[in-house]
């Protein structure tokens, strides 16, 4: 598997923030719970998941109580801020409008999986994905070179800034190489890295 | 605000204009002030586009004042479209301006004789009714021009397209926003029909002269109004995530959930979705110099609208919003922003509801017109309209229509209006309000989520499961006196989460009108509303068996969740039980 690796400031960070939504993979615990997973594996702040992640979605299904749902391998794990109208805050966990959508909600029943090393997909939304996503790049993710290409394609080499450095299974290349590689690779993996080395 | 402008049509020598006091409407504004118009002035069993249906345009009760968020204006009339009574609301600068000329509403009655069409012009002189047929066959954008030319652009305007003219039951009202665009729409239940049937083209507001009102208290009325600036500003969803990707943010949500209605309702998640979402959306009008974050009219502090340009940056159209995004896109299968942004603009010009229309392509994809992802196919069909041409009628005309025309079974209406952005099968609690609300189906009849601080039909503690029925009935009871107040329903999630900031509200009124407006009043108001437009819909021949979803969502589960809508009709028979 190929590691792509860059180097640049918080502006060009923040233009991957888009793939994000989409959803990309993770190494992770299986069998512990979503709070566990976040807080544990991940670092979120308690404080910050508490306040600020007030949607979340395992495999479609709203949680109400991430202390309970658990991560099985294979599970898509979607996280958003709060959301606006009725249906934001019918889909709001724990809400009090939270029966309005009893059909597509996390069941009560608690599940044991033997604990496990894994891989889940995770989807950052909306405001998370400019607080998260820093978190998520610096320690790598995983995506399909096509989503990746999707983002970039699009863009001429004036989107990378000057002093920007890519590095593909630690050799330095230019935009054009990066392009190249993710159009003949389009369906393999990738683990994705990016650094901040400055601000501007 | 103590008087109503009537406007005769159908008066002898010509259309004539005169004033009532408000009389027994004294104290309403909003959809409070245009349903109990309606229901009092209105034969029930009227035609829709005959001389006794009236049209009435009324202002909030805090509009044209200094209160933040003040700014929507109600239009009601019996709805050729659903056949009952309709509140229909929109954004823009109206509300504002004409609250400052001292009306509390706009009344359309009677029926010309002849084909003229008509502007109406008024300003602190007066009022001019004048015949111009050389705005007949003329967009919203067109007519506005027009008037930017003749009146300066101090104005603001409300108007129709053609689909007004022609008198499609999908036909909008546009209302002016701060750059003088018509981009703000009261867009359901074919308002802008009856605006057709009455030959008013266009109605220019000028407010050169008139002061802003006065409360009658403006220390309280100051403080009020800034804790609820306040409120708002703090708040996650109106502070953070409505300025920063705007209403169609939920997009990923919805589609995550299984609720995004995807090829007219087939299944609840749409593979396009991140080419279509807020997020999506807000980064491409920054990179193109729009906007993302821009209010409707002056005085909002949510500012969940934007600019959207084109490709070469310029100017296509206003930030198209979470139900039209959807209801182009994903029901119809496409994925393409920039298509959909342009229906967007087509829809604002030609005078459509947007929800209407895309619902009634995606009935017409069902029916193989079109195939489904056929964005050009899509726009070719609004232009159908615009052309008038006996296929555009027919799609004008919304998804019922079409789909009878076209043999379609799945057809998502309820009452003959499309069925908005949230799929009822998942999001079920809203599917008893799309079933049972007064307007047809409609997103914002049970939007108010502040029914726990109103204590709507009693406290709903969230720790104990409350049925959907209740929930249902209290939100739309909170939303029918929300709208009253002519306040942006947007408010109501930092309403919600925030007691102090509901309380603001209250003290921002009754500071403005020297009352002392309780929680109880507010839900009292609430009721009082929704019985009357009930009232009205029931003398109009509505029944119960009128209160029920369409038949398919009851057996066509809906992936990837297989859930079916199973709320039994004797629960929805319940609703306005209270």
């Amino acid at each position: 598997m190929r590691h792509i690796h860059l180097e640049g400031d918080g502006k060009l960070e923040k233009s991957f923030f888009l793939m994000l939504q989409g959803g990309f993979y993770v190494e992770c615990p299986i069998g512990t719970s979503i709070k566990e997973f976040l807080v544990d594996s991940i670092g979120i702040d308690e404080t910050y998941l508490a306040e600020k992640i007030s949607t979340i979605f395992l495999d479609g299904k709203c949680v109400d109580d991430i202390g309970k749902a658990v991560i099985e391998e294979g599970s898509t794990l979607a996280l958003s801020s709060a959301m606006p109208g009725l249906a934001g805050a019918i889909l709001k966990r724990g809400g009090p409008l939270k029966v309005m959508r009893d059909g597509i909600s996390y069941g009560k029943e608690e599940k044991f999986l033997q604990k496990r090393k894994g891989i889940c997909s995770i989807k950052l939304f909306n405001l998370l994905t400019e607080d998260l996503g820093p978190l998520f790049l610096k320690s790598g993710i995983y995506i399909k070179a096509r989503d990746l290409s999707g983002l970039i394609s699009t863009k001429s080499c004036q989107f990378l800034p000057r002093d920007a450095t890519i590095t593909v299974d630690g050799k330095s290349v230019d935009f054009e190489v990066l392009l190249d590689i993710l159009k003949e690779e389009e369906d393999e993996l990738l683990f994705f890295t990016f650094d901040v080395k400055w601000e501007r | 605000m103590d008087k109503i402008l009537r406007i005769d049509l159908g008066a002898e020598g010509g259309p004539k204009a005169y004033e009532t006091p408000l009389g027994d409407y004294s104290g309403l504004g909003g959809r409070a002030l245009t349903s109990t118009i309606v229901a009092s002035e209105v034969p029930p069993t009227c035609h829709p586009l005959g001389k006794e249906n009236k049209l009435v345009i009324a202002p909030g009760l805090l509009s044209g004042s200094a209160a933040a968020m003040s700014g929507r204006i109600s239009i009601g009339c019996k709805s050729p479209l659903t056949g009952g009574i309709k509140e229909s609301n929109a954004g823009g600068q109206p509300s504002q301006v004409l609250a400052r000329l001292g009306y509390a509403a706009i009344v359309l009655e009677g029926k010309p004789k002849g084909d003229d069409i008509y502007r109406v012009f008024i300003n602190k002189e007066g009022v001019k009714i004048e015949v111009d047929n050389t705005l007949k066959g003329l967009g919203n954008y067109g007519v506005v021009e027009k008037m930017r030319a003749q009146f300066g652009d101090k104005i603001a305007c409300i108007s129709i397209g053609q689909a007004g003219e022609m008198k499609l039951s999908g036909a909008s009202i546009a209302c002016t926003d701060m750059e003088l665009r018509p981009t703000r729409h009261a867009g359901r239940g074919g308002v802008g029909a009856v605006m057709g049937s009455k030959q008013v083209k266009v109605i220019v507001l000028d407010d050169t002269g008139m002061a802003m009102r006065q409360p009658k208290d403006p220390e309280k009325f100051r403080k009020a109004n800034t804790a609820f600036v306040e409120g708002l500003r703090k708040h996650g969803v109106t502070g953070q995530a409505l300025p920063a990707y705007g209403t169609n943010v939920l997009a990923n949500i919805l589609n995550e959930a299984g609720g995004y209605p995807t090829y007219n309702f087939k299944v609840g998640r749409f593979p396009g979705t991140s080419k279509i979402s807020g997020e999506t959306e807000a980064a491409l009008e920054t990179e193109r110099g729009g906007l993302a974050t821009h209010g409707c009219h002056r005085g909002c502090v949510i500012r969940c609208s934007g600019i959207y340009n084109d490709k070469d940056g310029h100017y296509l159209t206003k930030q198209p919003e979470y139900e039209t995004v959807w209801a182009h896109g994903a029901d119809c299968g496409i994925d393409d922003l920039d298509k959909i942004a342009y229906m967007d603009f087509l829809d604002d010009d030609i005078g459509l509801d947007t929800i209407e229309m895309g619902v009634t392509i995606g009935v017409a994809m069902e029916a193989g017109l079109l195939k489904f992802g056929d964005a050009d196919g899509a726009i070719n069909l609004l232009q159908e309209i615009k052309k008038g041409t006996p296929l555009g009628r027919i799609i004008g005309s919304g998804a019922a229509v079409t789909g009878k025309v076209f043999g379609v079974e799945r057809v998502p209406v309820v009452k003959g209006q499309g069925i908005p952005a949230y799929d009822p099968r998942a999001v079920k609690g809203l599917g008893v309000t799309y079933a049972t609300s007064t307007m047809g189906a409609d997103h914002t009849a049970g939007y108010a989520t502040a029914s726990n601080i109103l204590k709507v039909g009693g406290f709903v503690d969230p720790l104990k499961p409350v049925g959907q029925i209740e929930l249902s009935r209290n939100l739309q009871i909170a939303t029918a006196a929300i709208d009253s107040t002519g306040m942006c329903l947007f408010i109501a999630f930092a309403l919600l989460d925030q007691p102090e900031t509901y309380q603001s509200l209250l003290d921002m009124i009754n500071a403005f009108h020297g009352i002392s407006l309780t929680s109880d009043d507010v839900v009292a108001l609430g009721k009082k509303v929704l019985k009357t437009e009930r009232d009205f819909n029931i003398r109009a021949g509505f029944t119960k068996e009128m209160d029920r979803l369409p038949e398919f969502f009851k057996y066509e589960a809906v992936p990837p969740h297989n859930v079916v809508f199973d709320v039994p009709d004797e629960e929805l028979d319940s609703v306005f039980n209270w």
